[in-house]
């Protein structure tokens, strides 16, 4: 079993990630309502608190939301999926040597896959808050999404690896990450954020996208400093978390 | 005559330690209190798991391994299966395994048998071609009847055994790991499984088995050894007459 065909790794990431959609929708046609439900019930929570209590002055708060949420659902599910996903296949993983940063991948791409099929659902509010899609906007989306892609799977090969060794690690990784989705422009504005604290939207891959996402849907503009930081934060995150991993993964056997 | 045999594994002098891991899937919180102490214990405590061990398994034959609890039966079988590499000496490997999985391993209990086969397979090694060829095979062996398009949470754990042990035989093993697994499933498909690698063994597939039940492994296996601690203990040649 040393070398394998390129046919062989193609399946492999197909069939993982059918898996993890079929799990998810069990066969249930509502399933598609049921992921998008969550973001969107959020949406409205946030949207209540912030708009219609705190008085936040945003314009189309509704669609602003959403633009922040659905990304970052998709974040959340994927590094939070991740952290436990070796552990989760500690079976396979002690007896079987198929690569083991495919569980990883197929957990990444099956929320990218739901972030992406939340798109109708985006265009849906577009058309009735905020007529005017601009298209040439919109060929930058797969460019943001593939961005994001690398991002997450950076973190999530990262996460993945050393919560074998150190097994609390995910519940840092949930503290942090719900410290991590105030820090970034989700719920507010980044032109709100106190100058002093600026500094912190560019430590943050994810503030980038958020930015971008609603420029490109709301604003009909597109920020290139941020696209360009965002896709050299990719490059490094993922070089980082695969590098971390590929060291860490011939150990995994001997401490699951 | 035995020497000029074709040999599938060769453990050449193995060494494996395990650092005590305990350190640190404890957690970060206490690895980091605890950080000089903690540091200095990784490199001191050791686990000898396998010590010197040397032995050789010819293509075909019939392996066994037996030894009480933390003798490194399973660290020699997860060198064998290429998922743990020995700290010194050579483990020499020839062919594609195939080891049967845990009960349930890599299935998923909300799809049906045959979504679970056909991943299964591709977890063990198939394309997705190589299993569709074979699933009729799969299925059959594993005489799942009219259950085979249902959710497998519904299956009785002979049934998951069979699935199992069915998917793994089908990968065109050159050697088969068997890991104390057969002791589900009922008598009957005991015996099938049994004489499954029968066949295998004539087939020239290479058999490793791992089981405290001396009774079974006399009767199926051409060789057993003992290890205890690590070490080699003895060599038993179980003759047959057949």
């Amino acid at each position: 079993m040393s070398k394998r065909s390129s046919q062989y790794y193609r399946d492999l990431i197909v069939e993982l990630v059918k898996k993890e959609i079929k799990v998810r929708y069990k066969n249930n046609i509502l399933g598609y309502a049921w992921s998008i439900l969550n973001p969107l019930a959020q949406a409205l929570v946030f949207f209540v608190a912030f708009q219609y209590i705190l008085k936040v002055h945003i314009e189309n708060y509704v669609l602003f939301l959403i633009l922040g949420l659905f990304p970052w659902q998709w974040f959340l599910n994927s590094v939070i999926g991740s952290s436990v996903s070796m552990i989760a296949n500690s079976n396979l993983i002690k007896k079987t040597i198929f690569p083991r940063e495919y569980i990883v991948f197929a957990v990444v791409l099956n929320d990218m896959v739901h972030f992406v099929l939340s798109l109708p659902v985006l265009i849906l509010f577009l058309l009735v808050y905020h007529p005017g899609i601009e298209a040439r906007y919109l060929l930058l989306f797969p460019i943001l999404v593939v961005i994001q892609l690398f991002v997450i799977l950076g973190i999530s090969l990262l996460v993945a690896s050393i919560n074998v060794f150190f097994r609390d690690l995910e519940r840092l990784v949930a503290i942090l990450l719900n410290m991590l989705f105030y820090a970034t422009p989700v719920v507010y504005a980044e032109t709100m954020i106190p100058e002093k604290l600026k500094f912190f939207v560019y430590l943050n891959p994810l503030s980038l996208l958020i930015v971008n996402y609603r420029d490109i849907f709301l604003y009909h503009d597109v920020n290139w400093k941020y696209l360009l930081l965002s896709s050299g934060y990719a490059v490094a995150i993922f070089l980082i978390g695969y590098t971390v991993f590929s060291r860490l993964k011939s150990k995994f056997a001997e401490v699951l | 005559m035995k020497e000029n045999r074709e040999k599938s594994i060769i453990f050449e002098d193995v060494w494996k330690y395990y650092p005590l891991y305990h350190q640190i899937t404890g957690g970060i919180k206490r690895f980091l209190i605890n950080l000089p102490a903690a540091l200095k214990q990784m490199q001191n405590s050791k686990f000898w798991a396998v010590n010197g061990l040397s032995f050789e398994v010819y293509k075909g034959e019939a392996f066994g391994i037996m030894g009480p609890n933390g003798a490194g039966k399973s660290t020699v079988m997860s060198m064998i299966a290429g998922v743990i590499k020995p700290t010194r000496g050579n483990v020499i490997v020839r062919g594609r395994v195939a080891p049967l999985l845990e009960l349930g391993a890599g299935f998923h209990f909300d799809l049906t048998g045959r979504e679970n086969a056909i991943l299964n397979g591709i977890l063990l090694g198939m394309t997705k071609t190589e299993i569709l060829g074979r699933l009729d095979q799969i299925l059959a062996f594993a005489e799942l009847g009219e259950f085979i398009d249902q959710p497998i949470r519904t299956y009785s754990s002979g049934m998951m055994a069979r699935l199992g042990f069915s998917v793994a035989i089908h990968t065109n093993p050159d050697i088969l790991l068997v890991d104390e697994i057969l002791a589900v499933g009922d008598e009957s498909f005991q015996k099938k499984c049994f004489a499954k690698m029968e066949d295998f063994k004539h087939e020239g597939v290479t058999i490793v088995l791992i089981s405290h039940d001396r009774l079974t492994m006399e009767r199926f296996c051409d060789r057993i050894i003992e290890i205890e601690g690590g070490k080699l203990k003895t060599t038993h040649r179980i003759s047959r007459h057949s």
